[in-house]
C-alpha cells in the first residue's frame, strides 16, 4: 500500500470529456421534468374529472363553451407545434436565419392563442359572472386551463430569449441544446391541448 | 414503553395536557408510560455524557484518515472534508463494496503519477438570488399584494435569463494543482495507514 | 480524442425527423381534431358513440404526435425517453382513475342534499 502507483488518470479523462461535449444527458433531464410536468396535470385533470359536474347551480359547460371558438384556439397551437418543427429542420440543416423566421412565426401563432384565451377568461369573468370563484366546475376549469395557458406564456417568453439567442451567438452548442429543449416543451403543451380539448370542451358540451 | 400505552389510553378516551383524571382504568397505562419516560431521560443522560467524553477524549480519537468506521463503500474513500473536485480520477467500479474490496487487496487510496485537468461548474448565487424572489413571490401572492409578486416574477424570471446568457460558467483545474492536493493528502495517509489491514481500519490511528 | 467530438451520424438520423415526417404528423393531427370537434358539432354521429369517439381520436392523436413531433419510439437513443413517458403514463392513470372512483365512492356513500346550493358533497 505504500508504494505510489503510477498509473495514469488518462482513461478515467475521456470517459468524462465525451459527457460534456454531449447534449443528450441535457435532454434526457429535459424530458424527465417534462412528465413530472405530466404529473401535474394529472392532478388537474383528476381535480377536473371529479369537480366537472358542480356547477353550484351556476353556468355549465354547455352554456359556456363555444366550440368553433376552441377549434380556432387548437388550430392556432397545431400550426405553432409544426412551424416548430420547421425551425428544429433548420436548425440541424445549419440554417440560422430560417431558424430565427421559424421561431417568431411560432410565436406569433402562440401569442395569437394566448390572446384567444385571454380573451375567453376576460369574457368568462366579466360577461358572464363564470369566474374561478363561481362553482368547483369553474374552478377547476380555470386552474386546469389557466395553467396550460401560463406553460404556453412561458414557452413564448423563452421563445423570444432564444431568437435573441440565435441572433446573438449562432446555433451553437447551448444553443442547439436549448432550442431541443423549448421543442420538447413546444411539443408537450399540445399533446395537453389535445386533452384539454377532448376532456374539457367536447365532453362538456356532450 | 413510553409511547404504546399512550395510544392505548387514546383508544379509551384520553385526551392531552390533563390537569388531572379521574379514570382508574388509565392509571396502570400511565405508569408503564411514566417508566419508559423515564429510560428515555436515562438515555438522553447518556449521550450527553457520551457528548463530554468523546470532547475530552477528542485528541487520543482523531482520525485523519476520512475513514473512521473502516468504511465499505467510495464516500470513505475521500477526505474529510472531501476536495472540492470530489474525486481527482474517476473510481472503477466494478463491485457493490469498491472501497472494501480496494482495502482487501491493498489498492485503495492509489496515487497517480499524472492528473489531468478536472472540468469544474463555477460557483453561482443564482440560484439563492431566485429562491429570494420566489419568496418575495409567495408572500405577494397570500396577501394579494399584486404589485409585489409581479416584481418578485419578474425578478425570478430576469435572473434566470441573465444566467442563461453568462458563457462563463465552467473553467478548469490545472492538473498541478490536483496532484498537489492530492499529494498534500495521500504521502502522509499512506504513512499512517502502511501497517494496518482492512478490518482493523477503525481502530485509532493518530 | 479528436474523434470523439464529432457528430455520430447514427446519432443524428433517428431523433430529429424530417419534413416529410412532421408533414405527415401535422395532416394526422388535423384530420384527427376535425373528426373530434365534428363527432360533437355535426351531429351525424349516434348519441353512444360520441364519446368513445372522442376517447379514441384524442388518444390516437396523442400516439402520432408523440411519433411524428417528439419522435418516441423503439430506436436505441429514444429507449429512455420511451420506458420513462411508459412510467409517467402509468403514475397519470393511476391519479386520475384512482381519484375519479375513490370520489365517486365518497359521493355514493354521502347523504344527498336536500338544497343545491347548499351541498357540502362533491358533485
Amino acid at each position: 500500500m505504500s508504494t505510489a502507483i503510477t498509473a495514469n488518470g488518462a482513461v478515467a479523462h475521456d470517459g468524462a470529456h465525451e459527457h460534456h461535449d454531449d447534449g443528450s444527458k441535457t435532454l434526457l433531464g429535459f424530458w424527465i421534468y417534462l412528465m413530472s410536468d405530466c404529473l401535474i396535470f394529472s392532478g388537474l385533470f383528476a381535480t377536473f374529472a371529479v369537480l366537472g359536474h358542480a356547477t353550484a347551480g351556476g353556468p355549465t359547460a354547455k352554456e359556456l363553451f363555444d366550440l368553433k371558438y376552441v377549434f380556432g384556439e387548437t388550430m392556432l397551437l397545431l400550426i405553432s407545434s409544426f412551424t416548430f418543427g420547421l425551425a428544429m429542420l433548420n436548425m440541424h440543416a445549419g440554417h440560422r436565419n430560417k431558424v430565427i423566421a421559424w421561431l417568431f412565426v411560432t410565436f406569433l401563432f402562440g401569442a395569437g392563442f394566448v390572446g384567444m384565451e385571454v380573451y375567453e377568461f376576460h369574457h368568462l369573468i366579466t360577461a358572464e359572472q363564470a369566474g374561478p370563484d363561481r362553482s368547483a366546475f369553474l374552478s377547476a376549469y380555470f386552474g386546469l386551463v389557466g395553467t396550460h395557458g401560463l406553460h404556453v406564456t412561458c414557452g413564448l417568453i423563452w421563445l423570444a430569449v432564444m431568437m435573441h439567442m440565435v441572433g446573438k451567438f449562432g446555433l451553437n452548442d447551448a444553443v442547439q441544446r436549448r432550442l431541443s429543449c423549448l421543442s420538447l416543451f413546444w411539443h408537450f403543451l399540445d399533446l395537453v391541448w389535445i386533452c384539454v380539448f377532448s376532456f374539457v370542451y367536447l365532453m362538456g358540451v356532450v | 414503553m413510553a409511547f404504546m400505552p399512550l395510544y392505548v389510553l387514546g383508544l379509551m378516551g384520553m385526551t392531552r395536557r390533563m390537569n388531572h383524571y379521574a379514570n382508574p382504568a388509565w392509571q396502570p397505562y400511565l405508569i408503564v408510560a411514566a417508566c419508559g419516560a423515564g429510560i428515555i431521560a436515562l438515555g438522553i443522560g447518556f449521550m450527553l455524557l457520551q457528548f463530554v467524553v468523546s470532547v475530552r477524549n477528542r485528541a487520543e480519537n482523531r482520525d485523519l484518515t476520512g475513514d473512521p468506521w473502516g468504511g465499505r463503500t467510495l464516500e470513505w474513500a475521500t477526505s474529510s472534508p472531501a476536495p472540492f473536485y470530489n474525486f481527482a480520477v474517476l473510481p472503477k467500479v466494478e463491485e457493490l463494496d469498491q472501497f472494501w474490496a480496494d482495502k482487501e487487496h491493498k489498492r485503495a487510496y492509489p496515487q497517480y503519477a499524472h492528473y489531468d485537468d478536472i472540468h469544474m461548474p463555477r460557483n453561482t448565487g443564482v440560484g439563492l438570488v431566485m429562491a429570494a424572489f420566489g419568496t418575495v413571490l409567495g408572500f405577494a401572492m397570500v396577501w394579494h399584494i399584486w404589485w409585489l409578486a409581479i416584481a418578485g416574477l419578474v425578478g425570478m424570471i430576469g435572473t434566470f435569463i441573465t444566467r442563461v446568457y453568462d458563457t462563463d460558467v465552467d473553467y478548469y483545474v490545472s492538473g498541478a494543482e490536483v496532484e498537489k492536493t492530492e499529494r498534500a493528502r495521500l504521502v502522509p495517509l499512506h504513512k499512517l495507514i502502511e501497517n494496518v489491514d482492512p478490518a482493523s481500519a477503525g481502530q485509532k490511528v493518530a | 480524442m479528436s474523434s470523439q467530438h464529432g457528430h455520430s451520424d447514427a446519432h443524428k438520423s433517428h431523433a430529429h425527423g424530417s419534413l416529410k415526417s412532421y408533414t405527415v404528423g401535422f395532416a394526422l393531427s388535423l384530420i384527427l381534431t376535425v373528426l373530434s370537434f365534428g363527432c360533437v358539432m355535426s351531429g351525424a354521429v349516434p348519441q353512444h358513440l360520441v364519446v368513445p369517439g372522442i376517447v379514441v381520436f384524442c388518444v390516437i392523436q396523442l400516439l402520432v404526435q408523440l411519433v411524428f413531433f417528439l419522435h418516441m419510439g423503439t430506436a436505441p437513443e429514444q429507449r429512455d425517453n420511451l420506458s420513462i413517458g411508459v412510467f409517467s403514463l402509468l403514475i397519470i392513470a393511476i391519479v386520475v382513475a384512482g381519484s375519479v372512483w375513490v370520489m365517486h365512492n365518497m359521493n355514493t356513500h354521502m347523504m344527498q342534499p336536500v338544497m343545491q346550493s347548499t351541498s357540502s358533497s362533491i358533485g
